[in-house]
């Protein structure tokens, strides 16, 4: 397993587990103390934020060359589907407040944020799925 | 010019033509609160139309025997112009996020035709830039020639 697919398979995990952490806290609390105060469950979306320390837990190999054009091609594609699944992410989340609450209703802006940020947790988590795919998942002869 | 400053071209005229009327029709619709009556109201539609149409016919022709299709400094080009578009997008929705609760606050709230807005004024602005990123390094790479 190269640095690429150690690197996504920590992105994978850290973000699958943010998510999942964070929608049971959020039902769990919304059956215990209700509706606005369920959504502090949010808060282990940060636990996604771990994945960004992959480059330094996964350090570069000083002595070989590890990135050659076929790890380049894929980690292109991995970016440009990565960037097209977050672009569908915005642009659902836009429209649907629209659809939902009709052309004059309105929107706190306390939730515009979260907008971009699952933008970027879809991003990371599709850019890490395809470059695992693109590898073979398990597949050891990438080293 | 070969057919990624083709695009690049069609791609500035035709983004900028859409930002235009795009603003156009918000003003009018949002904030004069008028909606225009008769023909009048498809005529942004048949111009992004027409300009399509053109853009199409004129891109897909063939290119000359006596220019190259696309080489490596083509590829690079593209790729750098994307990596811009990349940047402008993740820099404009941020800011895009950002800005309203500065001006509503926190507490504020802002209607939902706005984040339409948001949207496709983010996707315009992204292919604005690539198309800018694109004719700039072909604007560079010429002047380093005449040098």
């Amino acid at each position: 397993m190269n640095r690429a697919q150690k690197m996504a398979w920590l992105f994978v995990v850290t973000t699958s587990s943010a998510l999942a952490l964070s929608a049971a806290a959020v039902l769990i609390l919304y059956f215990i103390v209700g509706m606005p105060k369920a959504l502090a469950g949010i808060g282990f979306i940060g636990i996604a934020g771990l994945g960004g320390l992959a480059p330094a837990i996964f350090k570069k190999d000083r002595g070989k060359v590890d990135f050659d054009e076929r790890d380049r091609a894929i980690q292109q594609k991995a970016a440009l589907t990565g960037f097209l699944t977050a672009f569908l992410f915005v642009g659902v989340t836009c429209m649907l407040p629209f659809f939902i609450l009709g052309p004059h209703g309105a929107i706190q802006v306390k939730w515009l944020p979260m907008i971009f940020m699952g933008a970027g947790i879809s991003h990371y988590l599709v850019h890490s799925l395809v470059t695992l795919e693109q590898y073979g998942w398990r597949d050891k002869e990438n080293e | 010019m070969n057919r990624t400053q083709k695009e690049a071209w069609f791609g500035l005229g035709g983004i900028s033509l859409s930002l235009c009327i795009f603003v156009w029709a918000g003003v009018k619709l949002f904030i004069l609160k008028t909606i225009p009556e008769g023909i009048t109201r498809f005529w942004p539609v048949l111009v992004i139309c027409v300009f399509m149409a053109t853009s199409i016919v004129l891109v897909r022709r063939k290119q000359s025997p006596a220019e190259v299709e696309s080489d490596e400094r083509d590829k690079l080009i593209k790729y750098r112009a994307v990596v811009a578009c990349f940047v402008s997008v993740w820099v404009l929705l941020a800011a895009a996020t950002g800005i309203p609760q500065l001006v509503v606050g926190v507490k504020g709230s802002i209607p939902v035709w706005l984040l339409a807005f948001i949207n496709v004024g983010v996707l315009l602005i992204a292919l604005l830039v690539y198309s800018a990123a694109v004719l700039i390094q072909y604007a560079w790479g010429q002047k380093d020639c005449g040098r």
